[in-house]
């Protein structure tokens, strides 16, 4: 077969590779993007990372052998910007939560209990940022679009159960630290 | 305040790591995969077609320059052959004495083609060993050193071995004469 029988195939399997990739995007992108909002806490940043995801994604060709999507994605997503996180040495804790005074705004309550709330969820927070990274880490991880416990391990590098165990003691450091700084006025 | 109150606060607070991504950013990253597509790839696999036909060329010459050099028939190689096969033959005089001695040589001989009438004639069901496929060698390319070589082995008186006679081992038995035990001081 020539060159020139050989090209529209070529083409027609280029396109067809390029609408694949393109569908993936179109499905992956929110979730690539919270991941990488997890470990940053910067829309920007996590941005940046997502598309520097897909863009290595594309280029090595790697995507076309993916096992698991959500799980390869978001390990890749989360090295990218563990990378980033440490160039760019931003520091955890200083980034204040427009987003989520911004989602506050919306639910009806009046500006006291808002403003009350807020505060609460404001020092969640950076109880959350002092947490160790072996701790938090999970813990962001699985508010990020219901991820498991077995794609968190993956993307963390360590056992399922050693992520169910970190999870319950990130939460019961939360409340402990919670209660302390509620002048104990709870009941664990 | 209650661990229930606890929970959902920590719920409420890890529910700002769910926000949503700029609605452009799909867009962004299309047109950015668009822009730079393929070109790495085409240059990659350019880069490992290269290689890979650097290899397949190295090895195809070093395979035809290993071929010539064992390649027989040659007149300087069947010289090299008439003078191992002369220096073999006292080896082979006593290789009955002392086969793995020319073990290698034989290998080495053998390894060139014989003749094909001598083999046909000299072929049997079973298997030559080292030793006959070397004669025959040597019958193909010189018969005269080969009749020589035979009519010299012919006239070698057989070897004999002297039966071995072993001494019955006898142990004699320990006497003890007497015992004394030193007083202590």
């Amino acid at each position: 077969m020539s060159l020139a029988e050989d090209q529209p195939r070529v083409q027609a399997l280029e396109r067809e590779e390029r609408l694949a990739f393109e569908a993936l995007v179109h499905r992956q992108t929110r979730f690539v993007f919270r991941v990488a909002n997890a470990m940053l806490r910067n829309a920007s940043d996590a941005e940046e990372v997502a598309q520097e995801t897909f863009l290595k994604l594309h280029r090595g060709g790697a995507w076309q052998s993916m096992r698991d999507e959500r799980a390869f994605l978001a390990k890749m997503a989360w090295r990218l910007a563990l990378d980033r996180k440490r160039s760019t040495a931003t520091g955890r804790g200083l980034r204040v939560e427009v987003e989520h005074f911004d989602t506050l705004r919306g639910t009806g309550r009046n500006p006291e209990q808002a403003a009350v709330t807020g505060d609460a969820v404001g020092l969640v927070h950076r109880l959350i940022d002092e947490l160790p990274d072996e701790l938090r880490e999970p813990l962001v991880l699985s508010a990020v679009d219901e991820m498991n416990s077995r794609e968190i391990a993956e993307v963390l590098g360590v056992k399922e159960g050693t992520v169910r165990t970190r999870l319950m003691r990130a939460r019961q450091m939360l409340k402990e630290k919670l209660a302390d700084r509620t002048g104990g006025r709870h009941a664990l | 305040m209650h661990s229930e109150d606890f929970d959902s606060l920590i719920d409420q607070a890890l529910t700002s790591y769910g926000t949503e991504p700029a609605q452009a950013l799909e867009a962004k990253i299309i047109a950015e995969v668009r822009s730079s597509p393929v070109l790495v790839k085409k240059k990659a696999s350019a880069k490992w077609f290269g290689l890979g036909s650097g290899i397949a060329a190295a090895g195809l010459v070093a395979v035809l320059l290993i071929h010539n050099e064992e390649r027989p028939g040659t007149k300087p190689d069947q010289t090299l052959e008439t003078s191992r096969a002369i220096s073999a033959a006292p080896s082979i005089a006593t290789s009955l004495a002392q086969p793995e001695k020319i073990h290698s040589h034989a290998v080495s001989l053998t390894h060139r083609r014989p003749h094909a009438a001598i083999v046909r004639a000299a072929s049997s069901a079973a298997d030559l060993t080292d030793q006959e496929k070397l004669l025959v060698e040597l019958a193909a390319h010189h018969p005269n050193e080969a009749r020589q070589l035979v009519s010299v082995v012919g006239q070698e008186k057989p070897l004999t071995i002297e039966p071995l006679s072993v001494q019955p081992i006898s142990t004699e038995t320990l006497k003890i004469a007497a015992l004394r035990i030193e007083p202590l001081r």
